[in-house]
């Protein structure tokens, strides 16, 4: 009985190590893969050379910078944190809620002519997350 | 007005700051009056926030600007009944909502462990009351939605156009339902803890609300989803977006939950860990909440920090530690009466589809919270995006693909081979054929060749579970297979209720799979008569078309699509743009068929009348709503009160219990 | 205006909910009842239980011994509610037996 027993334990607490190692792997897998680093567009002027190819970038949609090509297929404008600015480019799904003077995050890497390059664009929606004082808005 | 609906809320407050101290003082000195006035108490503050909900409608009906929270949600153009939803539109609302949604599960919870637990009534009331009484706190101090301003303003802000939508109109309520419905169970846990005799039926009288919280909280997210689907126009239905993330998380909490209880009632395993997860499931809607309004999370981390945010993290940490005290004080009483008896049973799968279910769970909060944890630990604010979801999630819920097939077929306590080898070889036999029907038809990713054998296999064995049950039937009582079938899913809801859940839960994942793995995309500039081709459709653009709708200026590409030579009809793809110069929303041409999905946006135009589209092919994204249809109709069959035994049913126990007691 | 409805709401919350204070009616009358149809609950979940286990067993999801076994268990549970849920029936019946308790 006792002998069986012992057994059990040890297939559980074998089990449960072995799922705890598992877990850890996949999460260490997906942080290798989905990393990156989120900047501001300060930090990305002054310190461009040392960061990582790939950034997230947040800050706002500078007013009167957004510009369309012909067809609307490529999109570029300015991104500001209040003090420097940073022009982006990017191709892809613009969400409806993007538009001069709101926030946006981009994420991709510097080009060599200084403008970024954009992979992905994120919009913050603006009614859904209200400053907690109406006073500000 | 305004003034009337402050004075409700504070009123609400105060009755329920009485009912928490009412309650407590009348457990203690045992007196029944000092309870029913705490109970009234409670009573009377769902009236008040009942009319401090009714005093917001009004405004918000009648357009009464004088209220900032009117101002900022509604204006003249937008449709009546939005202004109405705009009730929840916002933060103040939002969180009004939340406390009345409290209000009215409190008096049902009350009233339904008053009928069967009277001895818990005292602490359900004082951690509802309390919870109550922090959300009203904030409603009167922090954000109160009656807030008004000197000089009215003409005309409102009105809600984004993104929000005008029936699924934006309805998912948050029903999320609230969820989120909400968390919180009895938990109080019932808390109470039957803190009364200390009661924490295994406490346990399961839990288990009914959750199974309904759990309910709401799978039609909010399929609401989100949809919504995310049909109106922000970027062709998916997922992002693991933090708030999204937020409310996905509670949700495997419960369900890890409704498992797992099934356990305890009947094996009286686990009492413990379903404790454990009844708290963590609360714990995780409050978070869910802090995420949702602090903003500490939201796509951009310049967002505002409101004062809001640490008074959620305050209360969160507050009512964790007292929680986690009281089943601490009371651990051993929860001793469960029986072992693990072997590492293949029922009761092991179980075990092990709660640990895949709060891996993913954890995975899902490390990935959400992953740049404030970098930030403290590395000072660099680092994101993991979907691709690291992506990565970690799949796996494990194969896992969980696999246990919801090998579950039903593995016996209690001890499978002996034998027997699972003869309820394996037809299943199998199943998964089997689905891998081989499509690799023959073309599919050569082994990720989902994997899931569709899987759930071959799964959905063989709960054909099989209704077979076998049928055949119990026709045996024992001689009913035919139509009337054995119905009797047996009526007598037995909450199986067979799960099973049909469970089929729903697989046209979902396949949905998920199909559409994630085998979408296409192309973006085309079009010159009005040329065609673009995508999956096995050709799409032509017939020109552009102008008309206004609701203060926006509504342009639409009009499109013809064909199928080889098989015209499929026209469709258009249209983009609003709002009269205030800067909002813009997607009208999508959606073609939805069980095959796949045509979703074309319409993405720029030019002078000359070109115009970019960007055409979309979604593989089975119709099987992830059908998925959702028979979700509702299994839980549904499995929260309908159990039929009662029959007479018969009842007395032949008692005649075995003649010899079996002795 | 404003404030006489609110001083109203107040006086009428606050009678309301301090009702039960003021004595007369003894708020205990719900004990019997309530304790029968907690003693209902488990009886029928003891049943269901039974009814479960039957079919787990005629698909061949239990050994006959864990059947057993574990169909006893319920079976004791089940008897002990319908034996409690007779004697409070009992105890119901005869009013005079009942005043005898209260003491």
């Amino acid at each position: 009985m006792s002998a069986a027993r012992g057994r059990r334990t040890l297939v559980f607490v074998g089990g449960t190590v072995l799922i705890v190692l598992a877990l850890a792997y996949l999460v260490y897998g997906g942080i290798q893969q989905g990393a990156t680093y989120w900047v501001t567009v300060g930090e990305l002027r002054q310190r461009e050379p040392s960061l990582p190819a790939r950034v997230r970038l947040g800050g706002t949609v500078a007013a009167g910078t957004v510009r369309w090509d012909d067809a609307h297929r490529h999109l570029s404008f300015v991104i500001t944190d209040g003090t420097s600015t940073m022009p982006v480019r990017y191709s892809g799904v613009v969400p409806d809620i993007f538009a001069e003077g709101r926030q946006v995050v981009v994420e991709g890497g510097v080009a060599r002519d200084g403008t970024f390059d954009a992979t992905t664009l994120l919009a913050k929606c603006p009614t859904k997350y209200n400053p907690a004082d109406p006073k500000s808005q | 007005m305004a003034s009337l609906g402050r004075f409700a809320l504070l009123g609400a407050l105060v009755l329920v700051f009485y009912a928490v101290a009412a309650a407590v003082l009348g457990a203690r000195t045992r007196r029944a009056a000092v309870i029913a006035s705490a109970v009234r108490a409670l009573g009377g503050s769902a009236a008040l926030l009942a009319a401090a909900a009714l005093v917001l409608f009004v405004a918000l009906g009648t357009r009464d600007y004088g209220f900032l929270y009117v101002a900022a949600h509604v204006n003249d153009t937008q449709p009546l009944v939005y202004d109405l939803t705009a009730f929840w539109g916002g933060m103040e609302g939002s969180l009004l909502l939340w406390a009345l949604v409290l209000a009215g599960y409190t008096l049902l919870a009350v009233r339904a462990v008053g009928r069967t637990q009277p001895a818990l009534v005292p602490g359900v009331v004082a951690v509802l009351g309390g919870v109550a009484a922090f959300f009203l706190l904030l409603l009167t101090t922090v954000t109160s939605p009656f807030a008004t301003a000197p000089f009215p303003p003409a005309d409102g802000a009105g809600m984004n156009p993104l929000l005008l939508n029936p699924w934006m109109a309805i998912h948050p309520p029903t999320l609230y339902l969820g989120y909400v419905g968390l919180t009895v169970p938990f109080a019932i846990v808390i109470a039957a803890l803190v009364s200390g005799h009661a924490a295994d039926g406490g346990v399961l009288l839990a288990r009914r609300w959750m199974v309904w919280a759990w309910y709401c909280l799978s039609m909010g997210l399929w609401f989100g989803a949809k919504w995310s689907y049909v109106v922000l126009g970027w062709g998916g239905y997922w992002a693991w977006d933090p708030v999204e993330n937020a409310a996905l998380m509670p949700w495997l909490v419960a369900t890890a939950f409704i498992h797992s209880v099934m356990i305890q009632e009947r094996r009286e395993m686990l009492g413990r860990w379903n404790v454990v997860l009844v708290i963590v499931a609360f714990g995780l809607s409050i978070f869910g909440t802090f995420l949702t309004r602090s903003g500490v999370l939201s796509s951009v981390h310049s967002f505002t920090q409101s004062s809001l945010g640490t008074l959620f993290l305050v209360f969160l940490a507050a009512a964790m530690l007292a929680a986690f005290a009281i089943a601490a004080w009371r651990w051993d009483s929860l001793r469960g009466r029986h072992e693990l008896d072997a590492a293949l049973s029922r009761e092991s799968a179980f075990v092990l589809n709660n640990v895949l279910f709060l891996a993913i769970a954890l995975a899902v909060f490390l990935g959400t919270v992953f740049p404030v944890i970098s930030e403290v630990l590395t000072g660099r604010r680092i994101n993991v995006g979907p691709p690291f979801f992506n990565h970690v999630v799949p796996p494990l819920a194969v896992g969980l693909l696999v246990l919801m097939g090998v579950g039903p077929l593995l016996a209690w306590r001890r499978s002996s081979a034998e027997h699972l080898r003869r309820s394996f070889l037809a299943p199998g036999a199943a998964g089997v054929a689905v891998a081989a029907l499509v690799l023959a038809g073309g599919m050569r990713a082994s990720g989902p060749i994997l899931v569709f054998a899987l759930a071959g296999f799964v959905a063989a064995t709960i054909v099989l579970e209704f077979i076998g049950g049928i055949r119990v039937r026709q045996l024992l009582r001689g009913e035919p297979a139509p009337r054995a079938l119905v009797a047996l899913v009526a007598r037995n809801r909450r199986r067979y209720g799960g099973y049909i859940v469970h089929f729903g839960m697989l046209l979902l994942l396949c949905g998920v799979t199909g559409s994630s793995v085998f979408a296409t995309q192309r973006l085309a500039t079009l010159a009005p008569g040329e065609s673009a081709a995508v999956g096995a459709y050709r799409v032509r653009y017939d020109g552009l078309g102008q008309s206004t709708a609701h203060g926006a200026l509504v342009v639409g590409a009009r499109l013809r699509v064909f199928e080889g030579a098989r015209d499929l009809g026209p469709l258009t793809a249209g983009r609003n743009l709002y009269l205030n110069g800067r909002d813009s929303t997607s009208d999508v041409a959606l073609r939805s068929t069980p095959r796949d999905d045509l979703y074309i946006t319409l993405v720029g135009w030019a002078q000359d009348g070109r115009a970019t589209l960007r055409l979309l092919v979604n593989p089975l994204v119709m099987w992830m709503w059908a998925g959702a249809l028979v979700l509702t109709a299994g839980a549904f069959i499995a929260m309908a009160p159990e039929a009662r035994p029959r007479a018969a049913a009842v007395a032949a126990p008692v005649r075995v219990m003649g010899t079996a007691g002795r | 205006m404003t404030a006489v409805i609110a001083v109203g709401l107040a006086a009428v919350a606050a009678w309301y909910v301090l009702a039960p204070l003021r004595g007369g009616r003894r708020g205990a009358a719900g004990g019997a009842s309530a304790e029968r149809a907690g003693l209902v609950r488990e009886r029928e979940t003891a049943l269901h239980s039974l009814r479960d286990l039957a079919l787990d067993h005629a698909t061949g999801k239990m050994s006959d011994a864990d059947y057993d076994a574990l169909r006893s268990r319920q079976e004791i549970v089940a008897i002990d509610a319908l034996r409690r849920l007779d004697a409070l029936d009992q105890l119901a019946s005869r009013p005079a037996t009942r005043e005898a308790r209260a003491e």
